[in-house]
């Protein structure tokens, strides 16, 4: 992955910046931008650090233009960033109701 | 092909990515290599975040005392990014006689080494905590524990570090270390031979891989931490809980989020480590007896890490004699985050041949 151990040079702002990419935790396309040119290469990195995917949706919205932000900035081409494990489709559940029946699934971080 | 840098540290957590912090700062040209195409993504961003003093070893209490007045307080400004750090306070609850006599234990041992900890009754914890169930009995209450956030604290320090010159290399494993001269000089890789002369191993379990070439043998082993996350809710209350029982630990996010965790046994090896979701209906039976309104509180997510647990439970922070110039720090066992940007900061002392600024003998590695 060559493109993640060279230096992506300074963040520039672009006019689209104010664009929100994930709604349920409010992250903007320039903010997204910012971190992936301060080192953030990967989806679990942004995901981690600016919660983008974390939020009730789990990432189903946001998640494909996670990754071509990433991709336009290292230059990889279509489809090159890694796909992030996709978390079952789950209910949030009350904790009372998964004491009765084991209902939480099996999830990565 | 050949690469020289004078340092290389193996593995980007939050030891190897905070050590790259402070030996960057210094100038020193630094070469972080990682096997993973994410940093940090072992333990260091997968943790519960406490920042614990109480309930330490002896020996490992005076590393987590120098974290939590010396560096936490200051490392959201050096790192320009919120770490989240939390001072508010560790309440350990029980809930039974033989709770009790855990917890008195801790609050004796801390007392002893000058830890500003006590022993509360029920009613004074929910003094405290207004939400904890009437079944509570007592608790510890070290007034200067706390939380913080592991996601933004490990990759904090990358960022920094990154920007102040030290290089991250990823997808790369390291092999083996060589000697020359006398003293540490080569890290292999599969396809690189990086040429320096120091080497720190801060890469978890597989630090223990890297030794068995010199004959060192570190009793490690795993285990999976799974932890739950909650829905988003109103502030409730700032303290990071823990039990006598060691049934549930937890604290609310920034966010409102609260994170709660148990553990679930002995690893099976494999990498992607999944919840078994039996014991996660343990962790929510173990959170809703201490406290009652988390019944109607709605789980949202769950995610599990490996950690790595010396035999003494103790971690491994140490030069190694027999091959001058490297140096080790691994095998935090579950609790290494509270202390990691204190090892990073003594580890990049002792990395140089420098001085540290607390005795660190009781962490070598032949003390087994």
């Amino acid at each position: 992955m060559n493109e993640r151990n060279k230096d992506l040079g300074l963040y520039v702002p672009c006019e689209d910046d104010q664009e929100v990419i994930c709604l349920c935790e409010g992250v903007t396309k320039g903010e997204i931008r910012e971190k992936v040119n301060q080192g953030l290469m990967t989806m679990k990195e942004v995901r981690k650090f600016l919660r983008t995917g974390m939020g009730p949706c789990q990432g189903k919205r946001c998640r494909p233009k996670v990754k071509v932000i990433i991709e336009e900035i290292l230059g990889k081409p279509a489809a090159d960033v890694e796909d992030e494990l996709i978390r079952p489709s789950i209910k949030a559940e009350k904790m009372s109701n998964i004491i009765q029946a084991k209902v939480v699934g099996n999830l990565d971080h | 092909m050949i690469i020289k840098t004078d340092i290389v540290i193996i593995g980007s957590g939050i030891v190897g990515s905070g050590a790259a912090y402070h030996l960057a700062r210094k100038g020193y040209d630094v070469t972080v290599i990682e096997k993973n195409t994410s940093i940090g993504d072992g333990g260091s961003t997968r943790n519960g975040g406490g920042v614990r003093q109480s309930g330490r070893k002896n020996e490992e209490l005076p590393i987590a005392q120098y974290a939590v007045e010396a560096i936490w307080p200051d490392l959201s400004r050096r790192l320009g990014v919120d770490t989240e750090y939390c001072k508010k306070g560790n309440l350990r609850l029980g809930k039974t006689e033989k709770d009790l006599e855990i917890l008195s234990d801790i609050v004796k041992r801390g007392k002893n080494q000058g830890l500003g900890i006590s022993m509360l009754t029920g009613n004074q914890a929910r003094e405290i905590n207004p939400h904890l169930s009437k079944d509570v009995l007592g608790a510890s209450w070290c007034p200067t524990d706390g939380h913080a956030n592991p996601l933004k604290v490990t990759l904090g320090y990358y960022m920094k570090a990154k920007s102040l010159g030290a290089k991250f290399i990823r997808d790369e494993e390291v092999i083996s270390i060589g000697m020359a001269g006398g003293s540490v000089k080569h890290v292999h890789t599969k396809g690189n031979d990086y040429v320096c002369n120091k080497v720190l191993i801060s890469a978890g379990y597989d630090s223990m891989k890297l030794l068995e070439d010199y004959d060192i043998h570190l009793p490690m082993t795993k285990i999976v931490l799974d932890v739950l996350v909650t829905e988003k809710v109103a502030p409730m209350f700032p303290q990071m809980l823990g039990t006598a029982a060691a049934d549930f630990y937890g604290h609310q996010a920034k966010n409102g989020s609260f994170i709660f965790g148990g553990t679930a046994g002995i690893s099976s090896g494999s990498f992607k480590t999944m919840t078994a979701g039996i014991d996660m209906t343990d962790t929510c039976k173990g959170v809703v007896g201490y406290l009652p309104e988390f019944e109607d509180i709605k789980v949202v997510r769950t995610w599990t890490g490996e950690i790595d647990v010396m035999g003494d439970h103790m971690p491994v922070i140490s030069p190694i004699d027999r091959v001058p110039g490297l140096t080790v720090a691994c095998g935090f066992t579950g609790h290494g985050f509270g202390i990691g940007p204190a090892v990073a900061d003594l580890v990049s002392s002792m990395v140089v041949g420098m001085p540290t600024s607390l005795d660190l003998k009781a962490f070598r590695y032949d003390r087994f």
